[in-house]
């Protein structure tokens, strides 16, 4: 079987989660405490995609309200773009939505998927339904925990997914 | 080009070199490193081992051009630490160069984490600040519902209780009236006794009512003035005779005093303590006696009301003075208001009240009330007098009232006293039947509907009636009290009026023929 290596990014605010998502996708693991993310952290991971296997190599970029130069070095060659927001923090969604924005002048046409994340505290959520429903009509969108691990595996699939219809 | 002088140089290259731990490990087209120089152990990776960073350096030429050279200045390896990592394309052998970006970043690291920290706080203690404002204005909303409701229910009981102390003014009235007549019949005697019980418990249930609606109600003012110690214990046995003549019960309401003036308290409130004590007691005697005792020693009012009745249990001891409390003395008899308004008479009057009960034996309730000095509260609440002294210059008396019963009540109750009463119901007739029929006294009531019996009587005083005004009203406060006076009348009788009384001073204010 094939293997394929694709490099995917994962954009998005300070402290909406990034590097728990990775943590939660390659090594299933969640820790409370928050620490944060200088400069850039590659970890990769196989999956498998009707019949063939992917090797996606994760850059969890330090949340950034902007794409700046040193993240914008860290994204050149990326195959796909996973924008993260915080659902308890509405703003951190107009974050990643800019972020998008910045990042289509370099990387065009790329894959991208949305994944609104923090479900595990859906009781403090301010983004509402209504929300997730018109950033469907744009993008995929997940909601998602890092914590117990809702609808990450998916998300990471629907972008390798996605990525490899653009490949082929 | 400048150049830096050959020591300096050397100089440099050794700090920067010392500092930055550089690593180069220059590998061929198989990824295969053919040469290492540097500090392998400095990255963990002992006896040349690099194996690790090689994969990394790999995994993150994944979509880069391998022709080109490569620079990531802040790249996380294992255990927290920082590299700058650069792939440098050249032949025969391609080079990682690989250099420690703690010594410069680790300051960096940690203001980054102290501000996102920082930041994090900022907002969760705005997202406290919009959930406290949101709740304040949540509970600003319940709290005036809740209030609204509260001012109704208030405004509910209050209506509910004046509306029955019209009719109990006629029940009362007309069952004194038929008295004389029953002459030796015992049934119908029984039957009256009946109706005047039953007369005096709806009296003191409104009156329960309307001190309930009125608690913690700002305009609830204790309404002090001297008084006649053996008057409020003669009024209350009258009150309370017919209910314990109907049990066959011994009642004995008695005052003493061993001071040299009159108490200074509410009179109202202490009738209306005493009323619920006694109601109480005698409900709770089945046989035996129920007795009151009203001592005065100048500074404290003591109140002692006592019965031979079933007792209270000592679990149930607390429970009797909470409102609606039925069943925490044997029997279902009552509201369960009584015992709640007396306790909280007592309090708004600065008292206290004590109970002994011993089930079986009876029950002992001791109320002390201290005087509260008269400068100590405020101006005296000016107010028309119960039973003022007048003077009647004839014996006609003209009652006006909207409600016919209590009409006819009081001119065949008149007339039986030796006066020559008139009654008018329609109010907007009044002015023209003072001046016609000239009586030497007016009783009005307050309410009268389409007109203000207050105002009937400001009219009657603007137009230089010299006779007496009495005004009569279900609404007993100050305000009506004071309202009263000011339109000119001279006395005020609370509703249900109590005929007997009012005969009775009626009797020695009757002018001779």
């Amino acid at each position: 079987m094939a293997e394929m290596a694709r490099k995917i990014c994962l954009l998005g605010d300070f402290a909406v989660g990034k590097s728990s998502l990775v943590a939660r996708f390659v090594r299933n693991t969640f820790a409370d405490k928050y620490l944060t993310t200088v400069g850039v952290k590659v970890d990769s991971k196989r999956i498998e995609l009707a019949q063939l296997a992917v090797k996606l190599v994760v850059w969890d970029l330090a949340g950034k309200s902007e794409l700046d130069s040193m993240n914008r070095s860290y994204i050149r060659g990326a195959h796909g773009l996973m924008l993260v927001a915080d659902g308890t923090r509405e703003a951190s969604l107009r974050v990643a939505l800019y972020l998008w924005m910045q990042s289509q002048k370099h990387l065009p046409g790329v894959p991208v998927v949305m994944l609104v994340n923090k479900l595990d505290l859906i009781d403090r959520w301010e983004v509402s339904a209504s929300d997730i429903l018109r950033l469907q009509q744009s993008l995929p969108t997940w909601r998602t925990s890092a914590m117990d691990g809702q609808g990450v595996d998916e998300a990471f699939a629907e972008l390798a997914r996605r990525i490899m219809e653009v490949s082929a | 080009m400048n150049r830096y002088p050959p020591k300096v140089a050397a100089a440099l290259q050794r700090n920067l070199i010392d500092r930055a731990h550089p690593l180069v490990l220059s590998v061929d087209a198989d990824g295969q490193v053919r040469e290492l120089q540097g500090d392998a152990a400095h990255y963990g990776h002992v006896d040349g081992d690099v194996r690790v960073l090689l994969r990394l350096v790999d995994d993150m030429l994944v979509g880069a051009d391998r022709q080109s050279p490569c620079y990531w200045p802040l790249v996380a390896i294992a255990h927290g630490h920082h590299v700058a990592l650069q792939w440098i394309p050249d032949q025969p052998f391609d080079h990682i160069v690989i250099t420690d970006s703690d010594v410069c970043n680790a300051e960096l690291t940690e203001r980054q984490q102290a501000a996102n920290e920082l930041a994090l706080s900022s907002m969760e203690k705005s997202r406290t600040i919009r959930e406290l404002k949101k709740a304040r204005i949540e509970l600003e909303q319940r709290s005036r519902v809740l209030t609204e409701t509260q001012l109704f229910q208030r405004r509910l009981i209050d209506t509910l209780a004046h509306d029955l102390r019209t009719p109990l003014t006629s029940i009362s009235g007309y069952a004194a009236l038929l008295e004389p007549y029953l002459k030796d019949d015992l049934a119908l005697h029984r039957a009256l006794g009946a109706i005047q019980r039953n007369a005096v418990y709806l009296k003191s249930l409104a009156e329960n009512l309307l001190e309930l609606a009125r608690h913690g109600h700002p305009e609830t003012h204790i309404q002090r003035h001297a008084f006649a110690l053996d008057d409020l214990a003669r009024d209350v046995e009258t009150i309370v005779r017919p209910m314990a003549d109907g049990k066959g019960l011994a009642l004995t309401v008695s005052a003493s005093s061993s001071a040299h003036r009159s108490p200074f308290y509410d009179q109202l409130k202490l009738q209306q303590i005493l009323i619920n004590l006694l109601s109480n007691a005698v409900r709770y005697t089945p046989t035996g006696r129920v007795e009151a005792n009203l001592d005065w020693d100048g500074k404290t009012l003591s109140l002692v009301v006592s019965d031979t009745g079933i007792g209270i249990a000592a679990e149930y001891q607390k429970r009797v003075f909470e409102p609606l409390n039925r069943g925490a003395q044997q029997g279902r008899e009552g509201a369960g208001l009584g015992l709640s308004i007396v306790q909280q008479l007592v309090e708004s009057m600065g008292g206290t009240l004590h109970l002994q009960s011993v089930l079986g034996v009876g029950t002992r309730i001791e109320v002390r009330l201290p005087e509260e000095a008269p400068e100590m509260i405020g101006p005296p609440i000016v107010r028309p007098s119960d039973e003022p002294d007048l003077t009647l210059h004839n014996r006609r008396v003209l009652i006006i009232d909207d409600d016919v019963d209590i009409c006819e009540l009081l001119v065949w109750s008149l007339r039986d006293a030796g006066y020559e009463p008139e009654m008018l119901s329609d109010p907007s007739l009044a002015e023209a039947r003072v001046a016609s029929f000239d009586p030497a006294l007016v009783v009005i009531d307050v309410d009268l509907g389409a007109r203000s019996g207050l105002a009937i009587t400001q009219e009657l005083r603007l137009r230089r009636f010299a006779g007496a005004i009495i005004v009569f009203s279900g609404a007993s406060d100050t305000l009506t009290r004071q309202s009263a006076e000011k339109a000119g009348a001279n006395a005020f009788l609370p509703k249900p009026l109590d005929l007997r009384r009012f005969l009775s001073w009626m009797q020695k204010l009757r002018p001779s023929k």
